[in-house]
């Protein structure tokens, strides 16, 4: 083993030093690596340790500002930071001799904005009545959408469900919803699959003195980039044309595919009408 | 593709005595509100008024499950209010959400969905008027029309591409 002094108080080898030279010697530096932003309030940092001097027992990463800490082997898990900062990290490794010089800084980060879990993706508003509303090229970079709607059906008379379809798969039997409503004056469920299984909510119809009434809908499509599980959906949907034409309901849907979702269309029994609103949303996990 | 972030925290509301929620002065720049309100009072509906609108322009469509068992619908026309959530002396939790709501076009839809340890509340609703809304009260149907101190409310905007 080739060993030789470097200074009075440190020993280094051209291997990992673990002979009793180094009993009485603290770690060198570890070398920083990758500081990433994991949250909020929380980020990880990389690092290797010295390969040369006295093996390190624990490692601490400390941020900077605010000298906020956290132990352990590579990447170390930095809690407690605060929301959408920017920090960069160093480490040190310690042993029962003390402790190492600081690494060098690492790469600033800045964790995540409070606010930034829930992002606006594309919005469509009929301006002249359309029969399908399409959202196409939706990243997958969320965990769950969401779908906040308005709508309306441009034919007399047609109120009517709402029906929605991914990925263009017009496979009927892949679809199927099981439904919980109330008209204001009784309370059903109903169960749907193949061709009527594709129905998620409501669209108002255009008859005599609603014209300008919208029906609301909020649609969760969860999981919707995993490519190991079926779609679920589910659906908080109403009408309302002050007692009459009424509908609450909340409904759960199934799209049995394994498939990522890029690509969303809904259609209903008529046309849709001007002002009807369909905006999506993607919410991070 | 995605355009940005949006859910934002307009306003929060503690209440230091009983009292209703009365949030003013709301901008017009997102397209649609949320108001979570975590409250508690005596076994009541709640109830939405929109920019201190006391004309009967409202209406609602309502089913409710309660923890005995039973459900039913509910629907009420030309009320004073959106009757809608449901509080008890627990407590509860509520979401409003109303629709486009600076639009000067429409009427407003609303959708509603909370409750509590007794019962389960849905409800849709829509106010028949085409002004922007910039105030939105929320209080409880039940005598004095209040929630109990302690009661919090945020309002949020959400903001379409």
């Amino acid at each position: 083993m080739a060993i030789k002094r470097t200074s009075s108080n440190s020993l280094v080898n051209a291997t990992k030093m673990s002979t009793g030279f180094s009993s009485a010697a603290i770690p060198n530096a570890p070398t920083i690596g990758a500081a990433t932003t994991t949250g909020q309030t929380t980020a990880t940092v990389a690092y290797t340790a010295a390969v040369l001097g006295a093996n390190g027992v624990t490692f601490t990463a400390t941020s900077s500002p605010s000298s906020i800490t956290g132990t352990g082997s590579s990447p170390i898990i930095v809690t407690g930071l605060a929301i959408n900062t920017a920090y960069t990290f160093t480490v040190t490794a310690g042993n029962a001799n003390g402790t190492s010089t600081a690494s060098s800084a690492s790469n600033s980060i800045t964790t995540d904005d409070s606010l930034n879990s829930y992002e606006s993706i594309a919005t469509v508003t009929v301006g002249s009545p359309q029969a399908t509303i399409t959202f196409s090229s939706i990243p997958a970079t969320f965990k769950h959408l969401q779908i906040r709607a308005i709508a309306r059906s441009s034919t007399a008379g047609g109120d009517a469900w709402l029906n929605y379809r991914f990925n263009s798969d017009t496979t009927t039997s892949n679809y199927s919803n099981h439904n919980f409503f109330g008209n204001g004056t009784s309370i059903s469920s109903s169960y749907n699959s193949g061709d009527d299984g594709n129905l998620i909510g409501r669209v108002m119809g255009s008859a005599s003195g609603a014209d300008n009434v919208f029906a609301p809908n909020i649609i969760d499509i969860l999981d919707y980039a995993n490519t190991s599980k079926y779609k679920v959906v589910r659906n908080l949907t109403g009408q309302d044309n002050n007692g009459s034409r009424n509908l609450v309901g909340l409904s759960s849907n199934l799209w049995r595919n394994t498939t990522a979702i890029d690509s969303i269309s809904f259609t209903t029994a008529n046309n849709f009408a001007q002002y009807t609103q369909f905006a999506l949303y993607g919410i991070k996990g | 593709m995605a355009a940005g972030s949006t859910y934002t925290p307009i306003a929060t509301l503690t209440l230091g005595s009983a009292s209703t929620f009365d949030f003013t002065s709301i901008p017009s720049t997102y397209t649609d509100l949320v108001v979570v309100v975590n409250g508690k009072q005596s076994n009541a509906l709640c109830y939405v008024r929109l920019n201190n609108d006391t004309g009967s322009n409202y209406s609602n469509t309502s089913m409710y499950a309660q923890s005995g068992g039973s459900y039913g619908p509910d629907k009420n026309a030309n009320t004073t209010s959106f009757y809608s959530g449901f509080v008890n002396a627990s407590l509860s939790i509520n979401i409003w959400n109303i629709f486009n709501y600076a639009n000067t076009t429409t009427y407003k839809s609303m959708l509603c969905r909370g409750g509590n340890n007794t019962q389960l509340q849905a409800d849709v609703g829509t106010w028949r008027s085409t002004a922007a809304v910039n105030r939105v009260t929320i209080g409880v149907l039940a005598v004095g029309n209040t929630f109990d101190s302690g009661s919090t409310a945020t309002i949020y905007g959400i903001l379409a591409a």
